[in-house]
């Protein structure tokens, strides 16, 4: 004979096993459902300026840049919501590799993925670690971070643009 | 109610005691393994975390469940990374913003900042700490799982609640019929 809690216990174990079973498959299967994002980025004005920070002067850039997208595609059943950031790139003699994220955005609908003649300015502070950029060549590229309901968190980025 | 289970008890000899007993232990050493295995797997000192502020919201939410890699290469830009600063126990889950590597060392200089804060992390560093290093870098969220942590943020909130819960599940593996 099978009490109650044995019945419940019996039916909890099943629920929770098919539950992530199902957390499991779902995850398996999203990186292969297919996407074609597309991204443009142009920029419309650059400009350096020497400010006072951390008590020496230091060259600021502003940047303004134009975004056409069609994120559209990376909206799938498993999207929660999008990350998009534009990301400049650049060497300097003392540091190797200098990566910086100039602006994001949230995208939470399939509506907003869409992305037409969109301006942007650097929202966040684009200083170099030392007080220079060096004249240094920067290369700015669009990002995209997919974050799921359950699952891997998947990324991709745009072609890179040569300043 | 516990007449049987009294019943069962005294019924069990010294042999049957034991062996309930050590399906116990068998039960809390096998969690402790796959969880050192994943540890080991992943490189990471603790490979599954959960989110305890609502800091990266909308993405993450408390009580969400991340999975966490430890990559070879070096730290990218956009990674969302799980750090902890020397002498506080809470680790930060938090999306890198700067990087900056030095030639002559190799060393990263990583600048972080949630999703959802206004301003970047230099105010939770150290004072004076401009940039984070790969050393205090813990993991790389790898995978999510939603909602599922919210048990470990109430047994936080509620010490009473987490020794509840394990006694009546130690009781109830004691208990338990083969």
């Amino acid at each position: 004979m099978y009490n109650l809690m044995q019945r419940a216990n019996a039916l909890f174990a099943f629920a929770i096993t098919v539950l992530f079973a199902l957390f499991g498959v779902i995850s398996v299967v999203t990186p292969f459902l297919s996407s074609s994002p597309t991204a443009t980025l142009n920029i419309s004005d650059l400009q350096i300026w020497v400010y006072e920070y951390n008590l020496s002067e230091s060259e600021f850039a502003f940047v303004d840049m134009k975004l056409e997208a069609d994120l559209t595609s990376l909206f799938n059943w498993n999207t929660k919501q999008l990350f998009i950031c534009v990301i400049v790139e650049y060497n300097t003699d003392t540091h190797n590799q200098n990566q910086i994220i100039l602006w994001d955005k949230i995208i939470k609908s399939k509506e907003d993925a869409l992305i037409k003649n969109y301006d942007i300015h650097n929202a966040y502070n684009f200083v170099d670690i030392t007080s220079s950029f060096e004249r240094a060549n920067a290369t700015y590229s669009l990002h995209w971070d997919i974050m799921p309901h359950v699952g891997m968190l998947m990324n991709g980025r745009a072609e890179k643009l040569k300043m | 109610m516990f007449e049987e289970e009294l019943k069962f008890m005294r019924n069990l000899s010294k042999r049957q005691f034991a062996q309930q007993v050590l399906n116990f232990l068998m039960i809390v050493s096998s969690a402790l393994i796959v969880w050192k295995a994943m540890a080991l797997y992943t490189n990471s000192e603790s490979p599954i975390v959960v989110v305890l502020s609502g800091s990266m919201e909308p993405a993450f939410y408390r009580g969400d469940l991340l999975f966490l890699g430890m990559p070879d290469e070096p730290v990218k830009i956009g990674d969302i990374c799980v750090f902890k600063i020397p002498g506080r126990d809470v680790p930060i889950v938090h999306r890198v913003i700067k990087v900056h590597d030095e030639t002559e060392t190799g060393k990263q200089f990583i600048l972080t900042k949630g999703d959802n804060n206004q301003v970047d992390d230099r105010g939770l560093y150290d004072h004076g700490q401009m940039w984070i290093h790969k050393e205090h870098i813990i993991g790389k969220v790898k995978g999510f799982l939603p909602h599922i942590g919210i048990i470990t943020i109430l047994m936080n909130d509620y010490p009473s609640l987490k020794y509840v819960l394990i006694g009546v599940l130690g009781l109830y593996v004691l208990f338990s019929r083969e």
